[in-house]
């Protein structure tokens, strides 16, 4: 009897966490979209940006942007994004393992590592195995704003002016299409890609730099006016590229997780619905014997009076 | 008419703000304003806090836009700008209050100046379209 009472109890319990796994599985599934729309709509500012950028260097006559040039000294800089939020599967776990990665291989060369997390769950882990965080955010939330972004990047930004970070790598979760995630790695400073475009036409190479660069812009042999100069409007155009490629980073990683969260999510509702199905067969099985043992008990009974 | 217009695109990091022909635009430029036609050289040219003026399309012909790029080329032009408002999106009591804050803030050094100067250029010019 005991088991029987037990076996419901179960089920129910069961049945209520495949309620909520569904529920957080479609909730997952409506906030993707959301997340997509918004890495999407970052696209067309970006590659304007970049256009810009480009065109503002082949024509600046000289670079000496802080941005641009290798920091000698000053510590490696990880950005590790992280959501704030667990029921996202292996979400996590696989950016903090190249993370974890990555800081040993840093520190096996020699080099300080400043470390700068967002989001709780990645807080939490490094907090755990006692590394020091030089900078934690966990304010930003599943749609990332603009606004907090940027200032995220300035602060970096202004530390690797003052050549305090050599480098910054971005650790995020890569979004290459819905069905595929990877966790990467990205180089956001020292901007890179510039140079040689830049470098070419610097050591004389102009024409060959030219023709190069031609079919992307298409307006490589028109003059464009510049307000200022280029190399002025290098010196706002290159901060904002860097904001802009760390906001398309978080946008990124943000629909990355609610797809994480929406397979995890998925597994869960499919394995509490086989627990059920388990639990049916052996509530049945239970009521089944009980059944047959009170039968069993009445023949008997009737066999002794008779 | 239909050869006078040309493509004027607003875009923020978050979305595009506004998409459509026009036959004149006037662009908040840093140093300030430029007027725009069919037909313009090519230009790259970084925005101060301003207001964007567009002629002939039916939508909001005004626009605030805080500090940005703005590219002319090939009879487009395409304003990047972080902050972008439609007049329908300005809360106007809010402005108001950020003004007062502004002029009442004590600015010593050179750097506080410069933010509250800005700060109060920002919201003469939110008002203006209010």
């Amino acid at each position: 009897m005991a088991n029987r009472r037990e076996l419901v109890k179960r089920r129910k319990s069961v049945r209520n966490i495949r309620k909520i796994t569904r529920t957080m599985q479609l909730i997952a599934t409506a906030r993707f979209q959301h997340a997509m729309n918004q890495a999407t709509a970052t696209k067309p500012y970006a590659s304007t940006l970049a256009n810009m950028v480009a065109a503002a260097s082949r024509s600046a006559t000289q670079l000496d942007q802080p941005l641009l040039k290798t920091n000698e000294s000053g510590s490696a800089a990880l950005l590790v994004l992280t959501s704030n939020r667990g029921f996202c599967g292996g979400y996590n776990g696989n950016i903090l393992r190249l993370a974890m990665e990555t800081l040993q291989e840093k520190r096996a060369a020699d080099m300080d590592v400043n470390l700068n997390v967002v989001g709780k769950k990645g807080i939490a882990y490094l907090r755990f195995l006692g590394e020091t965080i030089d900078m934690k955010d966990d304010s930003v939330e599943e749609q990332p704003r603009f606004a907090q972004v940027s200032a995220i990047a300035d602060d970096l930004m202004a530390a690797y002016r003052e050549e305090k970070i050599a480098t910054l790598d971005v650790c995020y979760m890569q979004f290459i299409s819905a069905g595929i995630q990877k966790p990467a790695m990205m180089r956001l400073l020292p901007i890179s890609g510039i140079k040689q475009a830049t470098g070419d036409s610097d050591d004389g190479d102009s024409d060959n730099a030219g023709t190069e660069n031609a079919p992307q812009s298409g307006e490589a042999n028109t003059t464009i006016d510049f307000s200022p100069e280029p190399a002025e409007l290098l010196d706002e155009l290159l901060p904002a590229s860097v904001r802009m490629r760390l906001f398309q980073c978080f946008t990124e990683a943000a629909a990355s997780e609610q797809v994480a969260r929406m397979v995890a999510m998925k597994a869960a509702t499919d394995a509490a619905g086989d627990m059920i199905r388990l639990l049916t067969q052996k509530y049945n099985r239970a009521r089944q014997t009980a059944i047959t043992m009170e039968l069993l008990d009445i023949i008997g009974g009737v066999a002794a009076i008779s | 008419m239909a050869d006078k217009t040309f493509t004027c695109t607003v875009l923020t990091p978050e979305r595009t703000v506004l998409d459509a022909e026009v036959t004149s635009a006037t662009i908040p430029a840093h140093d300030g304003e430029i007027g725009i036609l069919r037909g313009r050289a090519p230009l790259l040219c970084r925005l101060g806090i301003g207001i964007l003026k567009l002629e002939g399309c039916p939508d909001p012909t005004r626009l605030y836009v805080d500090s940005g790029f703005a590219e002319v080329a090939n009879n487009k032009i395409t304003i990047l700008t972080e902050h972008a408002l439609k007049p329908g999106e300005i809360d106007a009591t809010k402005v108001h209050s950020d003004l007062q804050e502004a002029q009442n803030r004590t600015a010593s050094t050179q750097e506080e100046q410069d933010k509250r100067r800005n700060d109060m250029a920002r919201c003469k010019k939110k008002l203006e379209l209010v």
